[in-house]
C-alpha cells in the first residue's frame, strides 16, 4: 500500500525528523532559535501539523517564518520542498516495504517502529537540499558577490540556479538603520516632566504650575543617494537590500534619489529616473537632528584616472549637505584597497571615516559608531 | 440562565461555523462594540488555535483594511455564543467573552497598556491636603475631604490599569481575548518594552509595589493576545520570535463574495449582476495602483464601505454609479483616500 503525499499515515509525520528540517532551514538563512523548535514539537504534541504535509507545512510557516528574519518565505517554501521531497520517497518506501511485510506475516498492525530513523538512508543535503557555495567569483569589488547553488526541489529533478549572495543582507541594514535612530526631544508633543514640577515647587514653595517637555521619541529620516552611473552597474546586486527596504518602506521615514557620479543641481526620483527634483529643494527638506544622508558611489575608485572636476563637484556638494544633515555617509562598494591612487582617495582623505567600504567589518563599525568626531577638510576638495 | 462558567472551557475557534456567527448586518454587544460576520481562511483558523495552544501572541500583517482587527471581534463573538450561552451576570444580563481591545497610538508607551499612575492627581491632593485643611475641609464638605485624605494614604487609589493590565488582572475563568492593534504606530522600542509581561503574563507596578496577576489569586488568566500591524515599520526580531505569525493576503473574488453575501444578506441578494461588476472594478483599480509609489490599495473594508452605498438604490443605478465613479467624488473618496490616487484613476478611468 502507497501512501501519496497528501493521504499519509497522521502518525508517519509525527516520526519525521524534525530536527532535520529545522536545522535545514537555519542554514538556509532562517533565524530561528532552539526556543522556536521547541514550540513545533509543542504543537505536534498538541496535535497540529499532523495531518498531511500541507498541514505541517502551514504549522511550521506559522511558527517560524517571520518578515524580516531571515529570507522569508521563499527561502521556507524552498527548503520545505527538498524536505518533503526526500523523506516523502522514504516514507513511501517504508509503507511499502511494510504493506509487504504485513501480508506475509498476516500481521495487522501499522504501528511505525521507533526505530523508523534507521531505515531512513543517511541524509543526502548539502546535496540535495541546502544551499551550498559553488565557487566563489572574485569580483572586481572582491566583495564576494558569490554564486551560490541550490538544489531544486525534487532530488530526481534537480536543477542549478544560481543566487547571488551579498554581503550586506537585509538583517545588516536593519541593524545599522536601528543605531541611527536617536531619542530626540523634539516637536509639538509634550510630556509632564515631574522632576522639574517638584523643583518648580521646592523653589517657589506651593504647586503653580506644571512644567512640560518634548517628548522624546526615536527619530531618523533617511534621505538615500545612489550613483546610477555605468561604473555602479556591477554593484547593483549588493546595494540591492539597503534600496529594496527602503523602495518597499520597510525602512520607513526615507527617500532615494539617483543620480550620476556626483549629485549637482539635480536629483533624480528612484523609480520615476526622469523625474528631476532640483538639489536645493532636497537639502532644504532635510533637518539638523534627524536626517541621515547615505551616499552610495564608488566616487570614482572604478577609475585609474584623477577625474579633477569630480573632486570639485563632489567637494561643492558636501559643502552644501554636510551643514543640513545630522550625519553624510559615504558607501564605496569597492574595497578600500581599490581607492589608493584615485578620486576616492582624495574624497576620502577629505571626509575621513564617513567613507566606508561595503564589508561586514565596515558595516559593523557603523552600527558601533558615535558620531565622527573628525573634521571635515573640504578645503581639499574645493581646491583641488 | 445560568452565571459564569467555573471551569475554563477548551477555547477552540471554529471560524466558519454558521451558528457562532453573528447575524447579518451586525450586532452590538453591551459596550456598543458591533460585531459582524466574518469568514476567516482556513489556514487562519489554524494559526488562531496555535496561538492559543502555545500561549503565545499572533501576530497579523497585511494591507490595511484586510480584515485584522476584525478576527478578534470574531474569536470574541464565537466564544460568547459557545462557551457563555445563556450565561447572565448578577443584573441579569447576557455575558459576553473578556475582550479588551488596546488601540495603539503613535506616542504611546507599552506601560499605557499595562497601567498609569496618576502623579499629578496625587501631587494636587498633596497640595490641596497640606495648604489649608481646614478651609479645605470647609469648602470640600467632610465626606469628601475624608476621601481626599483616604485616598492620599492609599497610592493604588492612584493606578488606573490599561486594557493588557486589566486583562492579566482579571479574576475570571475564561480566557481574555486582548487585541493590540496597529503596533506599528508606535516607537520602535514599544514592542520590546511588551516581551516580559507577554513572556511572564504578568507586570509590576513599582511605584506601588503591586504585582498582577496577585500572587495569592487563585485563576491566573492567560489572554489570547492578537496583535496587528500595518507594516508601517518593520518590527523587533526579539518580538517577532515570541509571536505566531500570519499574513493576511487580500480575498480572491469568490471569497469576497462571500463576505460581501454574508454582510448585507437578503438586500443584495438580487443584485449579484452589480456585484460582480464591483468586485471586477475594484480589482481593476488594485490592478492599476499596485506597485504604484505612494498608494493606499483600497481593502476589503473600503468595499463593503462602498457597497453599503450602493446597496439602496438599483441595479441599473448602481452600475450608472460604477461606470461614472471618476466623475462622483463623494463616491471615489471612499474608495481611493489621496488625491494622488483619485487623480490617477481619473486620467485611467476618467471618460474626458
Amino acid at each position: 500500500m502507497t501512501k501519496c503525499s497528501q493521504d499519509l499515515d497522521r502518525s508517519a509525520i509525527a516520526f519525521l525528523p524534525m530536527q532535520d528540517l529545522f536545522q535545514q532551514l537555519r542554514r538556509a538563512g532562517l533565524g530561528l532559535t532552539i526556543e522556536q523548535y521547541e514550540l513545533l514539537r509543542q504543537a505536534l504534541d498538541a496535535g497540529f501539523g499532523l495531518e498531511s504535509w500541507a498541514d505541517l507545512r502551514d504549522v511550521c510557516c506559522v511558527l517560524w517564518v517571520k518578515p524580516g528574519l531571515g529570507d522569508g518565505l521563499e527561502t521556507f517554501e524552498r527548503v520545505f520542498d527538498a524536505y518533503q521531497a526526500t523523506y516523502q520517497q522514504h516514507l513511501e518506501d517504508w509503507f511499502a516495504k511494510q504493506a509487504i511485510q504485513d501480508v506475509e506475516s498476516e500481521s495487522t498492525s501499522l504501528d511505525i517502529p521507533l526505530n523508523i530513523l534507521s531505515i531512513v538512508p543517511p541524509r543526502r543535503f548539502p546535496e540535495s537540499a541546502v544551499p551550498e557555495m559553488l565557487t566563489e567569483t572574485e569580483t572586481p569589488s572582491g566583495q564576494g558577490i558569490d554564486a551560490v547553488k541550490h538544489a531544486q526541489l525534487t532530488p530526481a529533478k534537480a536543477k542549478w540556479e544560481y543566487v547571488v549572495k551579498v554581503p550586506i543582507s537585509e538583517e545588516v541594514v536593519r541593524q545599522a538603520w536601528r543605531s541611527f535612530r536617536r531619542p530626540i526631544a523634539d516637536g509639538q508633543l509634550q510630556e509632564l516632566d515631574i522632576e522639574a514640577t517638584v523643583e518648580r515647587i521646592v523653589r517657589e514653595g506651593m504647586f503653580t504650575r506644571l512644567v512640560r517637555r518634548p517628548i522624546v521619541q526615536k527619530r531618523a529620516e533617511l534621505v538615500l543617494l545612489v550613483d546610477d552611473s555605468q561604473a555602479m552597474l556591477p554593484f547593483a546586486p549588493v546595494i540591492q537590500p539597503l534600496v529594496q527596504m527602503v523602495v518597499e518602506r520597510r525602512i520607513v521615514r526615507a527617500q532615494i534619489y539617483r543620480f550620476r557620479q556626483c549629485p549637482t543641481d539635480y536629483l533624480y526620483e528612484w523609480q520615476r529616473p526622469l523625474r528631476g527634483e532640483p538639489l536645493a529643494k532636497v537639502l532644504g527638506r532635510l533637518n539638523r537632528l534627524r536626517s541621515v544622508v547615505i551616499i552610495v558611489s564608488e566616487a570614482g575608485a572604478t577609475n585609474p584616472l584623477y577625474e579633477d572636476d569630480r573632486v570639485k563637484q563632489t567637494g561643492q556638494f558636501l559643502a552644501k549637505v554636510l551643514p543640513s544633515a545630522r550625519e553624510v555617509l559615504w558607501l564605496n562598494p569597492l574595497p578600500k584597497d581599490r581607492w589608493a591612487g584615485t578620486t576616492a582617495e582624495v574624497i576620502q582623505l577629505a571626509i575621513g571615516e564617513r567613507m566606508m567600504s561595503l564589508e561586514l567589518g565596515d558595516w559593523k563599525q557603523l552600527i558601533r559608531r558615535r558620531e565622527f568626531q573628525s573634521e571635515v577638510q573640504l578645503w581639499q576638495l574645493m581646491q583641488a | 440562565m445560568s452565571s459564569k462558567p467555573s471551569q475554563q472551557p477548551d477555547c477552540q475557534y471554529e471560524g466558519l461555523a454558521d451558528r457562532f456567527q453573528p447575524p447579518i448586518g451586525g450586532v452590538n454587544d453591551v459596550n456598543g462594540r458591533t460585531y459582524f460576520p466574518y469568514l476567516p481562511d482556513p489556514k487562519l483558523v489554524k494559526a488562531v488555535n496555535l496561538a492559543i495552544k502555545l500561549n503565545r501572541p499572533l501576530l497579523l500583517e497585511g494591507e490595511p483594511g484586510c480584515g485584522k482587527t476584525r478576527l478578534a471581534d470574531a474569536i470574541a463573538y464565537e466564544f460568547t455564543q459557545k462557551y457563555l450561552t445563556d450565561s447572565v451576570d448578577e443584573n441579569g444580563k447576557p455575558l459576553w467573552w473578556s475582550y479588551y481591545d488596546w488601540n495603539v497610538k503613535s506616542v504611546g508607551q507599552a506601560r499605557d497598556g499595562l497601567y498609569t499612575f496618576d502623579a499629578v492627581a496625587r501631587l494636587r491632593d498633596s497640595q490641596l491636603i497640606g495648604a489649608d485643611p481646614e478651609r479645605l475641609e470647609q469648602y470640600l464638605g467632610v465626606d469628601e475631604f475624608k476621601n481626599l485624605k483616604e485616598r492620599l494614604m492609599d497610592k493604588r487609589r492612584y493606578v488606573k490599569l490599561g486594557k493588557l493590565g486589566s486583562a492579566l488582572a482579571q479574576q475570571q475563568v475564561e480566557r481574555p481575548i486582548v487585541l493590540i492593534d496597529e503596533i506599528d504606530k508606535a516607537d520602535s522600542d514599544f514592542p520590546n518594552d511588551l516581551l516580559v509581561e507577554l513572556d511572564r503574563l504578568s507586570f509590576e507596578i513599582p511605584e506601588t509595589d503591586q504585582i498582577y496577576p496577585e500572587p495569592e489569586a487563585k485563576v491566573r488568566p492567560r489572554p489570547i493576545v492578537i496583535i496587528t500591524s500595518n507594516q508601517e515599520r518593520p518590527l523587533p526580531e526579539p518580538f517577532l520570535r515570541r509571536c505566531l505569525y500570519y499574513y493576511l493576503s487580500f480575498p480572491e473574488p469568490k471569497q469576497l463574495e462571500e463576505i460581501i453575501f454574508k454582510r448585507f444578506g437578503e438586500k443584495i441578494e438580487q443584485k449579484r449582476k452589480l456585484i460582480d461588476r464591483t468586485i471586477e472594478h475594484f480589482q481593476e483599480i488594485r490592478d492599476l495602483l499596485e506597485g504604484q509609489p505612494g498608494s493606499k490599495l483600497p481593502g476589503t473594508s473600503e468595499l463593503l464601505d462602498f457597497l453599503e452605498v450602493l446597496k439602496d438604490g438599483t441595479v441599473e443605478e448602481g452600475m450608472e454609479d460604477l461606470r461614472t465613479l471618476a466623475e462622483n467624488p463623494h463616491l471615489l473618496g471612499i474608495i481611493l483616500k489621496t488625491q494622488a490616487d483619485q487623480d490617477f484613476y481619473r486620467r485611467e478611468f476618467g471618460h474626458d
